[in-house]
């Protein structure tokens, strides 16, 4: 199964840059040291070194660059924001990265179609502004928004906090046009629904840019809500917190977010930026209930009933826009808020059923000691994805050692437990090792007979998603492992 | 070939009897021999040796769809998977539950309800449909503009493939990113890429309470254009409503003569569900927006009523009669009602039907065989121009002599290289899908 076979050998980068430069121009192809390092690494922890970076700016010059790379027989790495986690934007094979940052037009607005048409560089935030006006919304809202582009999240089939109601990007994508790797462009889906033949979008969708490269892309927009409440509910214990969520779920309401944090999490964001969330709470949950007001207000009575009865200690409602802005904007720096509790950690993406969150919770909790490790744990509790960050500090000789014993043992509770790798971070190179936990060698022999059908020559992303023999990638040297989730 | 071969039972199948041979037979076309597997690796275990036999396979569950698709080429073989019944693992608290492909959607639903959940698909067939060939036909009914369409509420599959390849893809949880989403590619692929075996579904609470107000315009009032303008009005406000649907005179004609107390003439269908306050918002919002376009509004169901109108608003769009054709119609989701009023002077008489917010319109005109093709060129043009398609989703077998009830897709290479991958002995349903696979 392993793609390096199908890599041909023998590279002329120089002709192949000199050819690039012809099609984007010479200040559109980098090759320098410096420049190719800013492309080796995402938000994750893996990093390679990249060879040649080119920028496109329309459909005719990506056609022309993937011809042009598909001819010289090397990788081609589509890279939006570069804000993924796993590490699905690194040339791990080295290879020409495919920068977006100048496919970035909003082709077409279509608000009786409840549509857009982007180029992939657009990003998330950017086409959020842009249709809003028009009281219209992309629901996923990946919290690396205001940088991750509309092309990454199909490809990593982003989630967010509030996917929760409305669906992860999968559900909002209408079609796209996808570039192969030898530059044919064809059509997937559309403004009808539909379409007869294969569903072909929805394959491609959190396919890593493994399938080819997603060139512009057709989305669904929906109406923005009317009103929104904002909660916040303290428990003193993360298991009763956890129990909670399952409530709220079983009861019929759909919040529109449904996020848990732990108790060193609340410390660490209360710290970074006092929003007011309660620093002794050993758990709490903010939910978010909206639609119409009669929507929010009557979701918003069901769940602190629900709170209540669950044992919650104390519940805040937001009073103001500027307050739930603050409890958002908390949550969704939580990332950054990590290292004011350790040097390093390492963010985990992992899913398990809603109705074992106690349970699971507690085995995290219950493997980070018996590694030595403390751990700070957010959940988007409300489809179950867990997200516990692993704190350590790397000048310790067997830290990271221990951190990946601990991830390991975390993601098999997920699996124990009828979960996924990951939610919404995606396999990239950095869950390589455990897929085929998750997938037969029959699973992934026929999800690579699909990828064949698109991408013969395994040119598109390689190295990622699908295990491989053996892994060309290191731990790359910053000193703080950052990551925004 | 299997003419040549001797007709005798196998260890994966029983040569048909006469009774048999009957009721299994699809446009006049019998198979030779028939399987009842009774677990996916049975499934496997047919399949493979099917393929290494030369024998057509054609998967059927309840066979209520068998007439969609073209002619199949071949068919050897009828392999049922009404033995493949089963809710495996049912989680309220999830709400997520995986059932084996076979399982009676109308069994799963009930079980789901006395929890209070369901599974948000209300197709046609319903009542007799299996959960797999629901999701292998990819059929959705009224509520799929709040819900979406199986590609929307499936979260992972086991699928058996013609080699004997079982395999699996997604999960069991809501939320999952991990390897391809083979799952959403089996939706509606009719079985023709391998068959499905096991399914993990995501459900939804019942609403608390459902209301059906009926729109209609009183006779000074061209109906379409201003139910137009109360479904672009109401699509964009974020009511949450449960489906929105359009009937034409004769479809609504349907309804009242299956008993259901609606009003005569043209109809907008507005399907009001959740909280009762919710309810009440959305049942003023629909009150309002019809009232400014000069539409009467009445409500004309409520609670299960409300399920069991909706229920009959998917089975209207089934053939009633033989010389009936059903025409699948989709347009961008804003020309749903000017497409429908088109329709209405195209093809006079006919019912028709449509997912008002979902650019859904299913025609259902009374044609004689040798009508069916030169009036499915003549609409396929037409949908041709406004970024639609038409499927023939039924007709007589023989309008199909020389027809593709499908018409032509997008990246037909790669939908011929995905058969190709996925079933090269062209052992799933020769010939019935797109491009002739």
């Amino acid at each position: 199964m392993g793609n390096e076979a199908r890599m041909p050998a023998g590279r002329d980068l120089r002709t192949l840059a000199a050819e690039l430069a012809a099609i984007v121009g010479p200040d559109r192809v980098l090759s320098d040291p410096y420049s190719l390092s800013l492309y080796s690494y995402d938000g994750g922890t893996d990093a390679a070194a990249s060879e040649l970076v080119v920028i496109p700016e329309d459909g005719a010059q990506l056609a022309a660059v993937m011809a042009a790379v598909g001819r010289a027989g090397v990788a081609l790495i589509p890279r939006g924001g570069g804000t993924g986690l796993a590490g699905a934007v690194i040339p791990c094979e080295g290879g020409v990265t495919i920068s977006f940052a100048r496919l970035r037009r909003i082709v077409s607005i279509q608000p009786e179609h409840l549509t857009a048409r982007v180029e992939g560089g657009v990003v998330n935030l950017q086409l959020g502004r842009a249709v809003a006006p028009l009281g219209l919304q992309f629901a996923p809202d990946p919290s690396s928004q205001a940088a991750s582009t509309i092309g990454g999240n199909t490809a990593m089939n982003a989630g967010g906090p509030h996917t929760l109601a409305y669906g992860v990007t999968a559900n909002h994508i209408l079609g796209m046009k996808l570039f192969l790797a030898d530059g044919e462009a064809v059509e997937l889906g559309g403004l009808a629904p539909d379409a007869p033949g294969y569903d072909l979008t929805s394959l491609a969708v959190g396919s890593e840019g493994t399938m080819g490269v997603a060139g512009e892309i057709q989305v669904r927009l929906i109406p923005r809500p009317e009103a929104v409440r904002t909660m916040v509910a303290m428990f003193s214990s993360v298991e009763q917190c956890a129990g909670c969520v399952g409530a709220i779920i079983q009861s019929g309401v759909i919040p529109a977010a449904l996020e848990m944090m732990d108790n060193n999490t609340i410390r660490a964001i209360e710290a970074a930026t006092h929003a007011g969330y309660p620093v002794e709470a050993e758990a709490v949950l903010l939910i978010e209930l909206e639609g119409i007001s009669e929507a929010a207000e009557t979701g918003l009575a069901s769940v602190i009933e629900i709170c209540n009865r669950a044992g919650a200690i104390e519940l805040k409602v937001a009073a103001s826009e500027a307050e739930r802005a603050g409890l958002w904007k908390a949550r969704k720096e939580s990332g950054g808020a990590m290292g004011r509790l350790a040097p390093n950690y390492y963010v985990m993406d992992g899913v398990v059923p809603r109705n074992t969150l106690p349970q699971v919770l507690a085995a995290v909790e219950r493997i980070a000691a018996e590694h030595n490790l403390k751990v700070a744990t957010l959940l988007h509790a409300g489809d179950g994805n867990i997200h516990p960050a692993l704190l350590f500090d790397s000048d310790q000789a067997d830290a990271i050692d221990r951190v990946r014993a601990a991830g390991a043992e975390i993601l098999q509770v997920c699996l124990d437990y009828g979960g996924s790798i990951t939610g919404e971070h995606g396999i990239g190179v950095e869950k390589l090792d455990v897929v085929r936990r998750m997938f037969s060698d029959d699973d992934l022999e026929i999800m690579l007979r699909v990828r064949d059908v698109f991408d013969p020559r395994r040119r598109c992303n390689p190295g990622k998603l699908f295990p491989t023999p053996g892994r060309c990638i290191e731990l790359h040297g910053r000193s703080l492992i950052e990551a925004h989730w | 070939m299997s003419n040549d071969r001797r007709l005798s039972d196998g260890p994966n199948w029983q040569v048909v009897s006469f009774d048999e041979a009957v009721r299994l037979a699809v446009e006049g076309m019998a198979p030779k021999f028939q399987a009842a597997p009774l677990t996916p690796e049975q499934v496997a275990a047919t399949l493979r040796a099917a393929a290494a036999e030369g024998l057509a396979v054609r998967p059927r569950g309840a066979g209520t769809k068998m007439s969609l698709g073209n002619r199949s080429t071949r068919y050897d073989l009828a392999l049922e998977t009404g033995g493949l019944t089963s809710v495996l693992e049912y989680r309220p608290d999830d709400l997520v539950a995986v059932a084996l492909a076979g399982t009676p959607l109308a069994a799963a639903q009930a079980l789901f309800a006395e929890y209070g959940q369901w599974l948000a698909l209300d197709p046609p067939y319903a009542a007799t449909a299996t959960i797999g060939g629901t999701l292998a036909c990819n059929q959705s009914g009224p509520h799929r503009l709040r819900y979406g369409t199986a590609r929307d509420l499936v979260l992972g599959m086991r699928v058996a493939y013609a080699d004997g390849t079982l395999a699996r893809s997604g999960a069991k949880v809501v939320k999952n990113v991990a390897g391809y989403d083979l799952h959403k590619m089996h939706v509606g692929a009719l079985g023709t890429l391998g068959v499905i075996v096991e399914v993990a579904l995501r459900l939804h609470p019942l609403p608390a309470e459902r209301r059906v107000l009926a729109c209609a315009a009183p006779s000074d009032i061209a109906p379409w254009p201003a139910m137009a303008s109360v479904v672009g009005g109401l699509l964009r406000l974020p009511l949450g409503l449960g489906a929105i649907e359009a009937l034409n005179r004769e479809a609504s004609q349907r309804l009242a003569a299956a008993g259901f107390a609606v009003p005569a003439g043209e109809l907008l269908l507005v399907v009001c569900e959740g909280h009762p306050a919710v309810v009440g918002r959305q049942v003023d919002e629909v009150g309002r927006a019809a009232a400014a376009t000069g539409l009467r509004t009445e409500e004309i169901a409520t609670g299960d009523g409300a399920a069991r109108l909706t229920a009959a608003v998917a089975e209207s769009r089934t053939p009633h009669g033989a010389d009936e054709t059903v025409l699948k119609l989709s347009v961008p989701l804003g020309d749903t009602l000017p497409a429908l009023a088109e329709l209405v002077v195209a093809l006079p008489g006919a019912p028709l039907i449509a997912h008002a917010g979902s650019g859904v319109v299913h025609a259902l005109p009374r044609l004689a065989a040798a009508e069916v093709p030169p009036l499915v060129d003549q609409l396929r043009a037409w949908a041709r121009g406004r970024d639609g398609y038409l499927v023939v989703q039924h007709c007589a077998p023989e309008a199909k002599i020389g027809l593709d009830v499908w018409g032509s897709v997008s990246a037909p290479r790669l939908v011929r290289g995905l058969k190709t991958a996925l079933d090269p002995t062209s052992t799933l349903n020769p010939g019935r899908f797109v491009e002739g696979l």
